[in-house]
């Protein structure tokens, strides 16, 4: 009896939603690390941990955004530009003398709009996500170039030293504060969207989004929330960006949006919308660090990293594919089978 | 669709009676609020409610059951206890909108009972089960909360007899309990069953209100296609 108990639990732990996916995914970022490790190593000391960590950091927190998206059934390919758009914006003001952290303020209010505009240009307008994102990811990236006159900034300089240190070369009880903020905000967006009313708004709306609606979801604010959350992380991220280099340089970010999209769907948040959760997202962006930060350290250059990285990406989303399709196929074929599971149950 | 006029009672089940695109569903969405109205108004127990969206159409006790289960009644890849949370989720959730885990299992719990609704268990996609569990589901979610009017829009359509009875069964059973049933479909037989007062639309009017005593496939028919005959 304990024993059944103790099962079920296991059970139900396991058919949560896309928790299968992650298991199956850490497996494999495990069997990695150990190779990268026999290969190397230095590859598992504590110095390269730490710089992982920090490496995988920026990956990981537009993946959470590009996650939220992925799961209302969007996508958002304004994230790079945004990140870009971010880093000049707030190192042109602190250049210009601004307080760094009202340059701070002002540049997560300007990131904030693109994401607002992305939601009701998406969700009022009925734009396609594809277009519609594609049309801001060219205008953010056109404001970073703006703001500056077309050239990259100049270094930010010493009244920005609290700021670097916040976003980037800080610790805090050993750990870079780069980290603390991505667990930080990993943990704020987790919960809203496993435990609110929110995030299950957030699943019903990319699982079918008539049925939400006629459930009474309101639609448009929840699309818009989902590209809200996704410009601060992108915002963020180009924060982070700015205190690494100490300056604004107009291209930063670029293909970022790729990067955010590979971290969610290795961690099996679906382009289809409705499934996926956070969990698989840092699992999906470790994937997407350790290979990278690997194949550094076994001297493969840049081009084969995105190749790779590229070919992983492709054939993840075509296994959601055809395992989601195999899926249908198989509950409208044994609509039988099933009944018989439920006679054994209300028998027990 | 214009001049729709149409009251119900509590205790009652109020048939609608009509061809393929006679304006039945319109009907009920607009009551609903699911695509907008240049006008019109709508009074539940004596009060005028405002329905603009769904949310205010639940909010003030009157839901649908809509045409076509998986594109417009449940959330497919999502699980049996998920759907029928969804619409009940100022209920379960705290006002600052943080899900009470323990208040969700308790109503869904009690939702599956009531229905008796035949599943692996309530973590199951609800496109696993059979057409007639999920739309129990559907009429479950909504019983979930004070409901005082369901409309139920081609209820039975694909899914096995044993199951239709069951929804006829439901039906009976919130007349009883003094909800307002509204009760659109294509199949003569059933409507002329189960309704006590029948409305025949046609052409997105209402033809003719019949009372069931009153009510025979063929007086229907000829007020279903009343517009056509005109034309001819």
């Amino acid at each position: 009896m304990e024993n059944k108990k103790k099962q079920g639990k296991l059970k139900r732990i396991l058919a949560k939603r896309g928790m299968g996916q992650v298991i199956t995914v850490t497996i494999g970022l495990v069997a990695l690390v150990i190779v990268f490790a026999l290969l190397n190593p230095y590859f598992l000391t504590g110095r390269n941990i730490s710089n992982l960590l920090r490496q995988i950091a920026p990956t990981l927190l537009t993946g959470i955004g590009q996650s939220y998206v992925l799961i209302t059934g969007n996508i958002d390919l304004s994230i790079g530009s945004v990140v870009g758009m971010s880093c000049m914006t707030s190192a042109t003001l602190m250049t210009k003398g601004v307080n760094p952290w009202v340059a701070v303020l002002i540049t997560y209010l300007a990131c904030l709009l693109i994401g607002l505009l992305n939601g009701k240009l998406i969700s009022k307008a009925k734009l396609p996500a594809f277009i519609a994102t594609l049309g801001t990811m060219t205008i953010a990236r056109g404001i970073a170039q703006i703001v500056n006159n077309n050239y990259n900034t100049d270094s930010i300089g010493e009244a920005a030293e609290g700021f670097m240190n916040f976003f980037y070369y800080g610790k805090t009880l050993g750990l870079f504060n780069t980290i603390w903020i991505t667990i930080v905000i990993w943990l704020v967006f987790n919960f809203l969207l496993s435990r609110t009313r929110t995030g299950r708004h957030l699943y019903a709306v990319g699982s079918n989004m008539h049925a939400a609606h006629l459930s009474g979801v309101n639609i448009s604010s929840t699309v818009t929330k989902a590209y809200l959350v996704s410009a601060f992380c992108s915002a963020t991220v180009g924060l982070i960006t700015t205190a690494t280099s100490g300056m604004g340089t107009m291209d930063a970010g670029n293909g970022y949006e790729l990067y955010a999209v590979a971290a969610s769907v290795i961690g099996g948040v679906s382009t289809l919308g409705g499934q996926g959760i956070l969990l698989g997202t840092v699992i999906g962006a470790s994937v997407w660090g350790v290979l990278q930060n690997g194949l550094q350290f076994a001297g493969a250059p840049v081009a084969i990293r995105n190749i790779v990285i590229g070919v992983i990406v492709i054939i993840t989303v075509l296994l959601d594919l055809v395992v989601r399709q195999n899926k249908k196929v198989g509950t409208g074929k044994v609509g039988t089978g099933k009944t018989t599971s439920i006679g054994l149950k209300h028998k027990a | 669709m214009r001049d729709i006029n149409l009251s119900l009672y509590e205790g009652e089940i109020l048939g609608i009676a009509g061809l393929m695109g006679a304006g039945r569903t319109e009907t009920t969405r607009a009551i609903f609020g699911a695509d907008p109205k240049e006008s019109g108004q709508i009074f539940i127990e004596g009060e005028e409610v405002k329905i603009q969206r769904p949310l205010d159409a639940i909010k003030a006790g009157l839901v649908l059951v809509p045409e076509d289960r998986a594109k417009n009644g449940l959330c497919t890849a999502l699980s049996v206890r998920e759907n029928i949370a969804l619409p009940n989720l100022d209920i379960i959730a705290s006002q600052w909108g943080v899900v009470n885990p323990k208040k969700e299992k308790e109503i869904v719990e009690e939702s599956v009972q009531n229905f008796d609704i035949k599943m692996a268990g309530v973590e199951a996609r609800a496109d696993s089960l059979s057409g007639g569990n999920q739309q129990k589901v559907i009429v479950s979610k909504w019983l979930a909360r004070n409901s005082k009017v369901v409309m139920f829009d081609e209820p039975t359509r694909g899914i096995d007899v044993a199951s239709k009875v069951e929804i006829y069964e439901i039906m009976n059973d919130l007349k009883r309990q003094g909800i307002g049933v509204l009760f659109v479909s294509s199949e003569l037989p059933e409507i002329l069953g189960i309704s006590d007062r029948i409305l025949v639309m046609a052409d997105g009017k209402i033809t003719k209100e019949l009372d069931v005593k009153d009510a025979t496939q063929d007086v229907i028919l000829t007020y279903a296609t009343k517009f056509e005959r005109k034309i001819n």
